[in-house]
């Protein structure tokens, strides 16, 4: 597609022109957002990788830069500890990377420096006058100790935007204090809300997935690319940016915030339930999908969300579970919203969910036009046709481990599509690659650098 | 250290053995648990992660295992038949690696321990060597 759109476009039904443009066989061949930029990454874990695994899916030429040999932490704090793909690196053949590491790592070049040696420092530093973007979670102001933080590094490069992040900043009461993203929910409020009310055990309940490391992540990379625009079109400067990971999960309180500054009530958990909306929530169904599955996971009973809070959707699933009385009982949104109303609708919609999968009542669901939809596990969302054709989830061949499914970026765009090249790469693997390239090193000299274990 | 109000923490009223009711299993639980420190068997009732009331004395069969248990000076009981193995995923999962040639779609995955000569045609080879 160009400027213009061609007459061909022009006349395709409006599905057409979205497959068309957003084809994503043609993704590789098509050009990059943010080609030409370039970022170093030292970050561990997924706060931080996940900011600069979205600038590489983007285009921008990253650079990981990890500790020799092992890697960073995450490629051995998988779940359950095991490793994955092979090799760890070219010294550790036998050892592996873990699960821990996919979907924050991809399309970046791997280079390993070991900052403890002077060496280390001075290729850190001539990286950092060749690069547009220095990404960094370190405990705040480590890399200062060591003479290449924000201070040193636009010092050396004035157009360098650095971006530090972590658990609580740079400064404040909190900024000796280390952080993980159960951490970040605990002390932003999420936990507080999310979870069970006290009359149904009260316990909160944590987001399982690493949400604010990926919200940081993500939110730090739209930072970068924010201070790109200003650098490359206003002021020609570069920028000293922090994230910090409490902050950004309390920027998840939505209105819970403004209403505490208003009434002084503190939100409180509602477990499955919608404290704004009724019904609009889970709904436990009593059958397994998968009653034969040797899988534990698989043979549990089935959830799915129902939404039906509108008075005339609430008054058709009523009808649907044989219960109208419940219609008339509560016929407005102001009767059913309330608590004691909710604990007396849900386990009728239970009762009635008692006998079925989550796909049987899904489909009565939508045969009575109610939203709905079965709560998926991986294994199910893997299935998906829709994500698999929109490209957003694939099976990558990748250059170093072979056939792996993987998520790619969930944006699409016309013109400068988001892709996965490969899923990342071995500690060190482009150590010939970046030295020569951008710090002009012979093979012999780093081959010494490698024999003294700086690289 | 006293745990006789816990309701996860059962503390053998006999044996003063801190049994560890593992919340995957005892979360919502009513049946028989055999102490590991002494086999009493204590009948026992959680609701959501509450008890619903102090162990009482039962007679065998027990119905499930502590997870884990210790002595009051904390000395760990980890012995099979005394506690349950751990809740596992899957069946074939063991906590240790499980080397993988194929993706569970059938295409080669690099997902074993190599050695140092399966690495031939890498990066740094191609650099040092040119071939």
């Amino acid at each position: 597609m160009t400027a213009a759109v061609s007459k061909n476009l022009k006349d395709m039904t409006f599905e057409d022109f979205c497959r068309t443009v957003f084809d994503t066989k043609k993704r590789y061949e098509k050009p990059e957002t943010l080609k030409g930029v370039r970022a170093i990454s030292t970050t561990q874990y997924i706060l931080g990788p996940s900011c600069a695994n979205y600038l590489a899916e983007l285009g921008a030429e990253t650079i990981k830069i990890e500790l020799p040999k092992r890697g960073e932490p995450m490629r051995h704090t998988t779940p359950f500890n095991e490793p994955f793909l092979y090799p760890l690196s070219r010294w550790m053949p036998d050892k592996g990377t873990g699960l821990g590491f996919f979907g924050a790592n991809a399309n970046e070049y791997f280079l390993s420096l070991d900052f403890h040696k002077p060496e280390a420092i001075q290729i850190m530093k001539r990286l950092a006058a060749k690069s547009d973007v220095f990404a960094e979670n370190y405990r705040a102001g480590t890399f200062d100790r060591w003479g290449i933080g924000a201070r040193q590094h636009l010092q050396v490069n004035p157009r360098t935007i650095y971006q530090w992040m972590g658990g609580f900043g740079g400064w404040g009461p909190g900024r000796n204090r280390a952080s993980y993203d159960i951490l970040g929910q605990a002390q932003g409020g999420c936990f507080s809300i999310t979870g069970w009310h006290k009359e149904m055990g009260g316990m909160p309940s944590k987001q399982t997935i690493w949400i604010m490391d990926y919200w940081g992540g993500a939110i730090s990379a739209f930072n970068i690319i924010a201070c790109l625009y200003w650098r490359d079109n206003v002021s020609g400067k570069g920028n000293f940016l922090e994230y910090s990971q409490v902050h950004g999960a309390q920027r998840h309180l939505t209105d819970l915030i403004a209403l505490y500054g208003k009434t002084g009530i503190v939100a409180q958990r509602f477990g499955n339930y919608e404290p704004l909306l009724c019904v609009h929530g889970i709904v436990k169904c009593g059958k397994s999908s998968y009653p034969n599955s040797k899988n534990p996971q698989e043979q549990e009973v089935g959830f799915c969300l129902v939404s039906a809070y509108k008075d005339e959707d609430f008054a058709t699933l009523c009808k649907m579970i044989n219960r109208p009385d419940l219609a008339k009982k509560y016929p407005t949104h102001a009767d059913r919203v309330g608590a004691d109303a909710q604990v007396a609708i849900y386990p009728e919609l239970e009762k009635w969910a008692a006998d079925k999968t989550k796909e049987q009542v899904w489909e009565e669901c939508k045969k009575n036009g109610i939203v709905s939809q079965p709560v998926w596990n991986s294994k199910e969302v893997s299935a998906q046709e829709h994500y698999h054709l929109r490209g957003t989830l694939a099976w990558i061949d990748d250059p170093t481990f072979g056939d792996v499914q993987t998520q790619v970026h969930p944006a699409l765009m016309s013109e400068t599509p988001p892709r996965c090249r490969w899923v990342f790469k071995p500690v060190g693997a482009d150590n010939e690659y970046i030295l020569a390239k951008l710090c002009g090193y012979s093979g012999s000299h780093i081959a010494e650098l490698e024999q003294k274990e700086i690289i | 250290m006293i745990f006789k109000d816990s309701s996860l923490l059962l503390q053998c009223p006999k044996c003063t053995t801190i049994n560890y009711l593992d919340p995957f299993t005892f979360w919502n639980f009513k049946g028989k648990i055999k102490c590991a420190g002494c086999d009493a068997i204590w009948e026992y009732a959680l609701v959501n992660g509450h008890r619903q009331g102090p162990p009482t004395e039962g007679k065998p069969p027990h119905d499930k295992l502590p997870g884990f248990a210790q002595s009051t000076d904390w000395k760990p009981i980890t012995t099979p038949g005394k506690v349950a193995p751990a809740p596992q995923a899957r069946e074939d999962f063991q906590g240790k690696p499980i080397p993988i040639a194929k993706s569970i779609r059938g295409k080669a995955v690099s997902g074993k321990p190599l050695s140092a000569e399966e690495l031939v045609g890498s990066i740094p080879k191609m650099f040092y060597t040119g071939i």
